[in-house]
């Protein structure tokens, strides 16, 4: 039994490891690639020993719109994440206090949001956007990638706001608060973590969404998804060099913020299912 | 009272503008556009079923329902029983080892199209680094994404890769919300850890088994930023699904009313399989 169990925790810590080693396997490549020349990076066979430069880096940031890409993404991302807990928090406040016909009709309506293939309604997007003038603007993608964020926002806020006990709010109300100042002062403080959760899930849905912005946007607007699929793709060859520098300056901020905001992931990814 | 019902419509009246606007709308358009067809320069005409009918008769639409399917079924199953088995192994390891979970979630924030690109990279058949090392072993490495037999699996391999952490992050918390007695329990009445496994933790995990595939499985459904960016469908349609398809449509050949029969074909399942997700996600709560 004790020799079994022994067994048992060594193939987990073998496991765990050769999963660990597979899974970041390509982030170290990606990394040293982006640390190579142009010659080393297609080297055969494929060196693991060179002398390093950052002139990819320096490149990506000088001579491509890089910068410009990662200013258009940060708009976007904020504005989406902004406008979706607007409109979002209320909302899951309401359904969470408020009883009403078909509320729970509603709710799923909303989680159905989040499960939508957007590909269905990008070919009204496209033709709508068009017409009034919505086309390659900043405003379109950030409505768009609201669609993207809504369910995720609700679904989550409501979760929390449920766990916070009604009596905090009646109380409120018997001291003469406005259902409003209960709202923003005694109410959402305590949905702080919920927020946390539900705007950084968010900037990560919009920071790295694509098709919607491949769809809607060309010239004026180009986020970070877009130009990374377009910049360095050559007719006959790829600039895999500057490439993987501008992959990692790309999702190094999402990366940090997955590995701080961790705990909270748990509950905004399954949409509060797990808390 | 009545303050707090006009209170709470005025709450909730913006999400219904926007989805009104941005959901509603749009389905109606394009259900509309699915039925009619576009002649240039006059008006659509009315078109019944035809779109439909040419589309579900195509054998380009039974190509990307075939590799939808499979690529699917494939990319969940595997995403699912590694996450699954990493969860398990890693509840063996001792605490402070288990700090080990940052790394392992790593893929989930990485930029699908960046992880595509930088798979492709590692895949190319002459340069790339994976068929590289395999030639340093002496093993002649395949042209991954470029065989039209390899082409499909390649993909599910690469969204698999980005996609596991998610199914382990969300098991990994279930587990280790699972109350502690019945497994104490079925330990003294003498059952191995295979039998607590299939017996007691699987029975109790399985609300939050359920929750993981159905949100993998819509996100293999719709998976679009690696097909498009390893691939694009290709070589010849071998890798070539619903969703691309309906891209393809829409872009390169711009054929709005066939896009907008592939795009409510895709919703029409999507709906079917979100019922009892939405039901099952309600009874958490």
């Amino acid at each position: 039994m004790r020799r079994s169990r022994m067994l048992l925790t060594l193939a987990s810590y073998a496991w765990v490891l050769a999963f660990l080693a597979i899974v970041l396997f390509p982030v170290v490549w990606i990394g040293l690639q982006s640390l190579k020349s142009y010659f080393d990076v297609i080297a055969v066979p494929p060196r693991f020993v060179f002398t390093p430069t950052l002139a990819n880096y320096r490149s990506v940031l000088a001579d491509t719109g890089f910068l410009r890409a990662a200013l258009d993404s940060l708009v976007v991302s904020v504005g989406a994440v902004t406008l979706s807990l607007a409109i979002g928090v209320p909302f899951a406040y309401a359904i969470s206090r408020f009883d009403f016909r078909g509320r729970e009709d509603v709710a799923f309506f909303i989680l159905s949001t989040r499960m939508l293939p957007a590909i269905v309604v990008i070919v009204p997007f496209v033709q709508i956007f068009s017409r009034i003038g919505l086309t390659d603007s900043y405003a379109g993608l950030i409505l768009a990638h609201v669609l993207v964020c809504i369910a995720l926002v609700v679904w989550v806020m409501r979760g929390f706001f449920n766990a916070i006990p009604i009596e905090l709010d009646e109380a409120a109300i018997v001291d003469g608060a406005s259902p409003l100042r209960t709202f923003f002062s005694i109410v959402l403080p305590l949905a702080r973590p919920g927020l946390v959760s539900v705007a950084s899930l968010s900037f990560l849905l919009s920071w790295n969404e694509f098709l919607f912005a491949l769809s809607l946007t060309s010239f004026d607007v180009r986020t970070l998804p877009v130009f990374m699929a377009t910049e360095f793709i050559g007719f006959l060859a790829v600039d895999w060099a500057r490439l993987s520098a501008a992959g990692i300056m790309a999702t190094l901020p999402i990366v940090v913020m997955v590995a701080v905001l961790q705990r909270h992931l748990v509950s905004g990814l399954s949409l509060g299912a797990v808390k | 009272m009545n303050t707090q019902r006009r209170f709470a419509y005025w709450l909730t009246l913006p999400v219904t503008v926007a989805l009104l606007a941005l959901l509603l709308y749009p389905l109606l358009y394009a259900a509309w556009l699915s039925f009619v067809e576009l002649v240039p320069r006059s008006a659509p005409a009315f078109a019944g079923v035809a779109n439909y009918a040419r589309v579900v008769g195509s054998e380009v639409f039974r190509i990307a329902l075939v590799n939808t399917a499979f690529f699917t079924v494939a990319s969940t199953a595997l995403s699912f029983l590694l996450g699954l088995s990493l969860a398990l192994a890693m509840l063996n390891l001792r605490r402070a080892v288990r700090m080990l979970v940052t790394l392992a979630i790593l893929p989930l924030a990485v930029m699908p199209v960046v992880s595509g690109l930088t798979w492709g990279m590692m895949l190319n058949p002459s340069l790339g680094v994976v068929n590289g090392l395999l030639r340093s072993w002496g093993i002649a490495g395949p042209g991954w994404a470029t065989s039209p037999d390899l082409a499909l699996l390649t993909i599910v391999l690469i969204d698999v890769w980005q996609w596991t952490p998610f199914c382990f992050l969300i098991l990994y918390a279930g587990l280790q919300a699972l109350p502690g007695e019945p497994l104490e329990a079925a330990r003294i009445d003498g059952a191995n850890g295979w039998q607590r496994l299939l017996h007691v933790t699987l029975p109790m995990l399985r609300p939050i088994i359920a929750i993981t595939l159905i949100f993998r499985f819509m996100e293999a459904f719709r998976a679009f930023d690696v097909i498009y960016t390893v691939t694009k469908g290709g070589p010849g349609r071998a890798s070539e699904t619903l969703i691309l398809r309906a891209f393809l449509e829409t872009f390169t050949f711009f054929n709005p009313s066939s896009a907008a029969v592939y795009g409510i074909i895709m919703l029409v399942i999507t709906i079917l399989l979100a019922r009892p997700a939405a039901r099952l996600l309600a009874r958490r709560d």
